[in-house]
């Protein structure tokens, strides 16, 4: 009796208690607030903000995913580059890349511009980028935007040639933890730690740990000797994101690091044996502190602000570098009349440099400020809405080193159909002098001659008086979906270039039993740069993704009469590039993913001729639960090793290589 | 609840703890924390903010007054859908139906595809061609395949594009209030 009464009992409990949850729901405060709103509350009436629809932006712009860097088996921003047609990457030695867009690859490639979450990376010391500096948590990078061409009035001087943009995942997509552990063959081990979580409805963070070490590459021509190059980083930093509901966004983020890299440098001298090898282990650290605001002053306006505070430090065998950065920005977007979309903005930075020479490498000037006044605005007018785009703008800037810079840009985007853009612009750029490229007094190379006693000791002098480079560009592209599974996008580009920064052979005379050979900095450089790119991309099935890419780069450069070679033969930088890459989706939630690429030669003047190579990198991964994923990646499969980039005093064998990793999230 | 328990019966120590388990852990579940992103709700509260704003075709109007909402989305879009369904009872009867592995059913009033849905979508024209269904979605670039309504997520708030030729053409009419409020409206 007892017995059926508890069934019974149970029974009714249970059908009280369905019964009771169906009709009352737990409150909610939000939503009901967002339930008790007008309909014309919850709504915008147009789309201010202009997020471009990729496909319908009038500029040769790529994009690397989340996906494509985990699938590509990157472990580095520059490694995970290579895909882009249009971009030159090279691997000089353990710990450095040359990265540039449209040719220029020298090592001091300067024509780049390279941010990640709107900070500038790229330094003013000697206008390029050290990307072993810049290590960021690849799980929690949302995109890289990669624009070929001038950044034009957005980006103002330095996007000379391109503009690479690291953008990261908002604290509130980064939530939970995630670790991740790989080994290697050369990048011994990476270890990273993130955990994100929040501090109340709107407001997001995350935090994150990373610690790395890679080993040597191999010298070229030595037998598989290894060289002095291996470095490792420890990295830590964090992000907070508010969004309140009055429309306003926070962003507040901040990194630190320390590291070491070995170093093997030819130090010149002017007494024989005129140059020495030395070795030694650096230090690095460095860095940053960021804060954003955005707000929404009405439904067709917006405005953001943005300041940053940088740092860093190298301590090298020839010179010793400590750089502060401050940087703030100012940017407002109108939607006028609904076919006008106006952007403007203003910004000044401030580089405090702090440079300590050596007995072969003098900084005259010591330091010496830098400061940069800009503004710039654009325009973009739909003549024809939905089809035909006007841009016109320009960015204006006052430098304390060359004044005044202007540089305008006008681009036309036409959308014939809804599956196809074709898109041209004109516009002027220009490249500011480095602060080397003012301010140095370098022992370049000390030579003996026959027929002259002395030895001729090659002095490279800074010039205060030094002009940007300038760049007229012309470019032209069209993209297309013809079907759903397939996307082109093509462009061409010709680039005419004035003012390029060479060396002024000065007149010789004679210093401590030495014939000292002056080398000026000037700007004696002119020509032409055409070329043309194309990525297609084509998901064959629902799980096998193809992509190709293809580039092409020719030069025409000279120099003025009495000045120094660039490097002008078309060999200088690789002419001929191309890549496939696939992915396939296998059962059994496994991922095998293939790139291939082809680099044409480099061959550079004075400097070893590098030898077209094939790269094939390999990956299988196996999501083993929802929150684990192992994986394996090959890296050179098809050679033992292959030189990338033609260095001095070594050049460097990048080999074959393995990593092992397992992601473990929740 | 408790009271109601008590007076039932005096069961023993042993069936009293059973219970309490029981007891205990059917309350936890049948009232959860709700955590759903608040993207998810405004979007359930879109559409259900569309039903006082469009007019059905008068054959498809809702039998019983009962309004009938598919969707293919993922477990927050579903939750915040079901909990206005419970909060709007009184109001309104809705019927929330969760679509799986691109299912086709018959008799939606509003059919939602979330760009979060992680299944197979079933193509559009199959969709466009049940009668009486409004086909909207979050997709970007939705209106442009051929889709009715268009939501975009914009900071806190949504922009609404609208085709409303192809919905005059369906029979369905679009309040001006709404028109008004649309970012685009074709």
């Amino acid at each position: 009796m007892i017995r059926r009464l508890l069934f019974l009992s149970l029974v009714f409990l249970s059908l009280y208690n369905s019964g009771h949850a169906e009709t009352v729901p737990a409150p909610d405060k939000e939503f009901d607030q967002i339930l008790s709103m007008d309909i014309s509350e919850l709504t915008v009436t147009s789309v201010s903000k202009k997020e471009e629809k990729l496909s319908d932006a009038a500029s040769a712009i790529y994009v690397i995913t989340n996906e494509d860097i985990k699938r590509m088996g990157s472990t580095s921003i520059p490694e995970a580059l290579r895909i882009v047609p249009g971009l030159q990457v090279a691997q000089f030695n353990s710990h450095g890349w040359t990265v540039s867009a449209r040719g220029f690859n020298s090592g001091l490639n300067n024509k780049l511009l390279v941010l990640i979450d709107g900070r500038s990376v790229y330094t003013p010391v000697y206008a390029g980028v050290y990307w072993d500096d810049q290590i960021v948590m690849l799980e929690d990078v949302d995109r890289i935007e990669v624009i070929r061409g001038p950044g034009a009035s957005l980006y103002g001087a330095n996007a000379m040639n391109g503009v690479i943009n690291i953008i990261t995942k908002k604290s509130s997509e980064t939530q939970g933890t995630y670790l991740a552990e790989t080994l290697g063959t050369i990048e011994y081990h990476n270890t990273e730690a993130r955990y994100g979580g929040k501090v109340d409805d709107d407001t997001f963070y995350r935090v994150y740990a990373k610690e790395f070490a890679d080993g040597d590459t191999r010298i070229q021509g030595a037998g598989g000797q290894h060289n002095f190059d291996a470095w490792n980083r420890q990295q830590t930093g964090f992000r907070v994101d508010t969004e309140k509901k009055a429309d306003d966004n926070f962003t507040f983020s901040g990194d630190i690091y320390t590291g070491n890299h070995d170093e093997f440098s030819q130090v010149q001298t002017t007494a024989a044996p005129f140059s020495i090898l030395q070795s030694r282990v650096d230090e690095d650290s460095g860095g940053n502190i960021l804060g954003r605001w955005t707000h929404r002053v009405s439904d067709s306006s917006n405005t953001s602000m943005q300041m940053y505070v940088d740092n860093y430090d190298r301590d090298e065998i020839i010179a010793k570098q400590n750089i502060t950065s401050l940087d703030i920005d100012f940017q407002n977007n109108i939607t006028v009349n609904d076919r006008n979309n106006f952007v403007w903005g203003a910004g000044f930075r401030y580089d405090v440099e702090n440079l300590t020479g050596s007995s072969s490498l003098v900084f005259p000037n010591t330091n010496k400020n830098y400061d940069v006044l800009s503004a710039f605005l654009q325009n973009e007018y739909a003549i024809i809405p939905n089809q035909l785009f006007w841009t016109l703008g320009s960015k204006f800037e006052f430098n304390s080193f060359t004044g005044y810079e202007i540089e305008p840009s006008t681009r036309l985007a036409w959308k014939p159909a809804s599956n196809q853009t074709l898109w041209g612009a004109v516009s002027r750029s220009v490249r500011v002098p480095s602060m080397i490229e003012e301010n140095l007094d370098s022992l370049a190379q000390t030579v003996t001659v026959p027929g002259i006693p002395q030895p001729i000791a090659v002095h490279l002098l800074g010039n205060s008086s030094l002009n940007s480079e300038e760049l007229i560009s012309y470019e032209l592209g069209y993209r297309i979906e013809p079907i759903k599974t397939v996307s082109l996008d093509n462009s061409v580009f010709f680039n005419h270039y004035d003012r390029l920064v060479n060396g002024q052979m000065g007149t010789p005379f004679s210093s401590g039993g030495v014939l000292d050979f002056p080398v000026i900095i000037a700007n004696g450089g002119y020509g032409d740069t055409w070329g043309f790119e194309t990525s297609a991309n084509w998901h064959v099935t629902p799980v096998w993704q193809l992509t190709a890419g293809y580039s092409l780069v020719k030069l025409d450069l000279h120099v003025d009469n009495g000045t120094t070679s660039l490097d002008t033969t078309n060999e200088a930088a690789p002419q001929n590039q191309f890549s496939i890459r696939s992915y396939l989706d296998l059962p059994h939630n496994l991922q095998f993913d293939n790139t291939l690429y082809y680099v044409e030669r480099i061959a550079m003047s004075g400097a070893a001729d590098i030898p077209s190579y094939f790269r094939l990198d390999s990956r299988l991964a196996w999501k083993i639960s929802p929150g684990v994923e192992a994986s394996v990646i090959g890296r050179n499969l098809l050679e033992h090793s292959h030189a990338e980039y033609p260095e001095t005093p070594i050049t460097a064998m990048i080999d074959r290589s393995f990593l092992a990793k397992i992601s473990y999230k929740f | 609840m408790q009271k109601n328990y008590k007076i039932i019966f005096n069961p023993g120590m042993l069936t009293r703890r059973c219970l309490a388990l029981f007891y205990i852990g059917f309350f936890c579940c049948s009232a959860p924390a709700f955590a759903e992103e608040r993207v998810y709700k405004v979007e359930a509260a879109f559409l259900y903010n569309f039903l006082d704003y469009i007019t059905w075709p008068p054959k498809n109007e809702g039998n019983s007054g009962v309004f009938s909402i598919c969707v293919y989305g993922n477990d927050s879009l579903y939750n915040s859908l079901d909990y206005i369904k419970r909060k709007k009872i009184e109001e309104r009867k809705l019927d929330i139906r969760r679509l799986e592995n691109g299912k086709i059913a018959s008799r939606c009033h509003i059919i939602f595809i979330s760009k979060d849905y992680s299944g197979p979508a079933p193509p559009l024209q199959s969709l466009l061609g049940l009668e009486g269904a409004l086909i909207i979605s979050d997709i970007p670039g939705f209106l442009d395949k051929g889709g009715m309504i268009e939501l975009t997520e914009e900071g806190q708030r949504m922009a609404i594009s609208i085709n409303n030729s192809l919905l005059s053409e369906s029979g369905f009419s679009v309040s001006s209030r709404l028109l008004n409020i649309a970012a685009k409206v074709e």
